[in-house]
């Protein structure tokens, strides 16, 4: 884009502003950084210490000293005593996986982070479900191949991707798929709903249109705009959404949820959801992707020949235990790749280094529930001809990501490619 | 349509920034446990950032891993971002090379055109203001002609955005405007020359029917002191009955240029006291002798995006009993920052100090867990919020129905 279109977009901003859809959102933020143009006064630079050794500071951002002089400034100017610097550690890991703007590279603080391993293990709280994000990633078409991430939208949802086995969620009715478009009567930013609006906005600038369609169209794009702008007014977060589902074992949560063009509201109460690791059921044995779990599901085995498993309501897992659990099926040997879109590193092998000598046949209900480790383990098993799939994978599912913790208990997720089995 | 989308994806992008700046702040890190070897130890330790350090370990990770190419920068800089966003305070936030240009570009505002602000209208494109001393005003342009045609080419119909871009071009180069006028039964051909615009931060007129005068201040740079002045000399010399001043959407500025600017009110009179860490305080004042005699009643327009210096000139005014507030209440930015540059062109925005109104009065913004207001800002004295049923065109009464609502306050139609 042009600094002249910017500029004119920098002109026009006022009379945008009144027809901006999401008001509420987009002007907060303004009303942040725009401060940020402007305050600054004599008697503040000469009051902050700090203000020199900006000017001073090194010129490069991959300079090490460069985060220690921001950290110093801080330390000088801030309205406020720093006493915690812990913390000041944490939120640039939760910047810099932010900025990778992937739904599956996610920020866990301490708190959520040990809810995410608990429900690896088969502990659920909340109402015992496991969530996900997508990220609608929507290119700005007026830049012309220019498009850098900041400029292109992208717009979040919600979705249930797993609902555990004799949760309240489950006797509530909830499936996975649903997009959480509401919790405690409050909206959640959703991208179907603001795609929609702007669809409605689209349709009123149709120069195909009558003048009577126009009006038609302008009428309905109004309304949807002021729904939207009293929704962004009541409105939620997709992280606190997904905590407000999956935290706490008290109270209760109301839900709502669109199932293709159904919504259903509930309210849910909360509680513990505790599942063994390791469960024979009528469907096939159910396993969590824990590494505790690897012991357990090789002795539920035994010698049975074929065996059932059923891998549906399973979305999380810890990726590390994958190799032991296909060990426990197909044994040693290479099930596939990893692709990334490193240039660098374009695949890398998905290897078992030991397991048993004998493949053990195996029928592995799946459908779009299955996901994460539980979606590649069912897909490396049939890619070496030792799984037979009943069901349909969610090919999306197929996402590899390494688990991080740090060392004040929060954590993160990273995405480091997709699975492709092997091919026969 | 492609201007809306922008600005859907101009929103879209600031939406992203509040995803994850909402997220950031959330921050919930135990206070008692010290990451290992993060920032130096947590004493008074000189502050080192080791390479083994976790911002670095993450950085090494996400670079090593990543299922995409990455750029090591942007992550730096992202990761310092985190890293500043951390204290909790939205006000205090590191700006990246990228963003700490475009809002230099955007407080510049030059740009190459005619000068004058469109809003869409069935027929083309309505001028909502034309700018002071620009090539649409010297070539006759006024607020209110509806653009019909460009270079003799029909746009009735077309997206404002898609006249916008044909009016634009190079520096130096003609346009011919067609436009249509009311009482006028021909439309008019309009030529001018393409120049440099800078958009003023503040724009006046005498409103039609009531003659209340009108003055919209869009942000407090420097040159609006002067701009603010002239408006109210042009203005008085209409003899307003009344007088509107708009602070809606006004982010703030310079505390400097709101105290000037009250200078035409107030005599040396308190504008702020300003608490620094540490308990210190200065007292900002405004300028002596320049207070204007027999000005009109005075209202102010607000809604949730006046901030900072709104907040403070509108509060100042109010407290000394020389304006009511109009409109929503504001949006409740009670500290003030200082921006450091940075030699990469990056800066650091950090609170120094918060601020108080002279009654003492802390107007800081509350929220709930989901970012959502609950209090703080100024509260309006005729709260009454923009009408979103119809297209409202800022600065028309006929459509605005704050400002409407202003007027009718300063002719004392309606009680504040």
């Amino acid at each position: 884009m042009s600094d002249t279109q910017k500029s004119i977009q920098a002109a026009l901003a006022v009379v945008i502003a009144a027809s901006a859809f999401l008001v509420g959102l987009n002007m907060r933020d303004k009303a942040d950084l725009g401060g940020a143009k402007l305050v600054s006064n004599d008697q503040t630079v000469a009051l902050a210490a700090g203000g020199n050794t900006g000017r001073g500071a090194v010129a490069h951002v991959e300079d090490r000293q460069y985060v220690s002089a921001i950290v110093e400034m801080l330390d000088r100017a801030y309205v406020e005593p720093i006493e915690d610097r812990s913390k000041l550690g944490s939120g640039a890991v939760r910047g810099m996986i932010a900025r990778l703007a992937d739904a599956e590279s996610l920020f866990y603080d301490a708190e959520a982070f040990k809810r995410l391993e608990a429900a690896r293990a088969g502990r659920f709280e909340g109402i015992g479900v496991v969530t996900r994000f997508d990220l609608t990633k929507v290119a700005d078409d007026e830049t012309e191949g220019e498009a850098t991430k900041r400029e292109a939208a992208m717009l979040p949802r919600v979705l249930i991707a797993s609902v555990a086995p004799d949760s309240p969620a489950e006797a509530a009715g909830l499936k996975a798929g649903d997009v959480v478009t509401g919790v405690d009567g409050k909206w959640v930013v959703n991208a179907d709903d603001i795609l929609a609006l702007r669809k409605l906005q689209q349709e009123t600038e149709d120069p195909a249109k009558t003048a009577a369609q126009k009006a038609e169209a302008d009428k309905r794009f109004i309304a949807a705009r002021k729904s939207m702008v009293e929704r962004m007014r009541n409105s939620m977060m997709p992280m606190r959404a997904q905590e407000l589902l999956t935290a706490g074992t008290e109270g209760s949560v109301k839900v709502a949820v669109r199932r293709g063009r159904q919504v259903i509201e509930s309210t849910i109460a909360k509680r513990a959801t505790l599942l063994p690791l390791v469960a024979e059921g009528p469907t096939g044995i159910r396993f969590f992707f824990a590494p505790e779990a690897v012991a357990d599901l090789e002795a539920a085995l035994g010698e049975k020949s074929p065996v059932r498993l059923d891998l549906t309501q399973n979305a999380t897992g810890d990726e590390s235990t994958l190799t032991a659990f296909l060990g426990l099926f197909g044994g040693a040997g290479d099930y596939g790749v990893i692709r990334s879109e490193r240039p660098d590193a374009p695949a890398r092998p998905l290897t078992v280094s030991k397991g048993r000598q004998e493949a053990v046949p195996v029928v592995i209900k799946v459908d779009a529930s299955t996901r994460g480790p539980a979606a590649i383990f069912a897909k490396a098993l049939e890619g070496k001809g030792i799984a037979r799939l009943e069901g349909k994978l969610d090919e999306a599912a197929l996402v590899v990501a390494k688990t991080v913790r740090l060392a004040d208990g929060s954590g993160y997720t990273l995405n480091t490619g997709r699975f492709e089995g092997a091919t026969r | 349509m492609k201007r809306l989308l922008t600005l859907a994806l101009a929103a879209g992008a600031f939406f992203l920034v509040g995803f994850t700046m909402r997220d950031l702040q959330a921050a919930r890190m135990p206070s008692t446990q010290a990451l290992g070897n993060l920032l130096g130890k947590p004493s008074a330790e000189p502050l080192t950032l080791s390479a083994s350090g976790l911002f670095g370990e993450a950085l090494a990770d996400i670079e090593r891993n990543y299922a995409k190419p990455v750029d090591v920068s942007e992550l730096r800089y992202a990761g310092i971002g985190g890293m500043v966003a951390s204290l909790g305070d939205p006000h205090t936030m590191f700006l990246e090379p990228q963003m700490a240009q475009e809002f230099a570009l955007e407080t510049m505002g030059n740009f190459v055109g005619v000068g004058a602000r469109l809003t869409s209208d069935p027929m083309g494109a309505k001028a909502v203001s034309v700018f002071e001393d620009g090539p649409a005003m010297r070539a006759g342009l006024k607020p209110g002609d509806v653009i019909t045609g460009v270079d003799g080419k029909s746009v009735v119909g077309w997206p404002t955005d898609d006249i916008v871009k044909l009016i634009r071009g190079e520096e130096g180069t003609s346009v011919v405007l067609t436009v249509l006028r009311t009482k006028l039964a021909e439309s008019l051909d309009l030529s001018m020359i393409r120049r440099p615009i800078v958009v003023p931060s503040v724009e006046s007129k005498v409103l039609e029917g009531s003659g209340v005068g009108y003055i919209a201040v869009t942000s407090f740079s420097e040159p609006t002191i002067d701009q603010f002045s002239k408006a109210l000399d042009k203005l008085t010399a209409a003899s307003v009955k009344g007088l509107v001043i708009d602070l809606r959407g006004n982010p703030g500025g310079l505390l400097n240029t709101a105290s000037e600017m009250l200078s035409h009110f107030l005599d040396g009179q308190t504008v702020v006291t300003m608490r620094m860490r540490e308990g210190s305080e200065q007292v900002e004042k405004t300028p002596r002798g320049r207070v204007r005699p027999n000005l009109p009643p005075v209202a102010v327009l607000l809604d949730e995006n006046s901030a900072s210096a709104s907040e403070i000139f509108a509060g100042v005014l109010r407290e000394a009993n020389l304006a009511a507030l109009v409109g929503d209440h504001s949006y409740g930015k009670a500290s003030v920052q200082n921006v450091l540059p940075l030699r990469d062109k990056s800066s650091l925005k950090i609170t120094i100090a918060k601020y108080y109104l002279p009654s003492g009065a802390d107007i800081s913004r509350k929220v709930d867990a989901d970012g959502q207001y609950i209090s703080g800002g100024l509260k309006p004295d005729v709260e009454v919020k923009l009408n979103l049923d119809q297209a409202p065109v800022i600065g028309d009464p006929n459509s605005d129905n704050q400002l409407a609502e202003a007027v009718k306050v300063v002719l004392g139609q309606a009680k504040a």
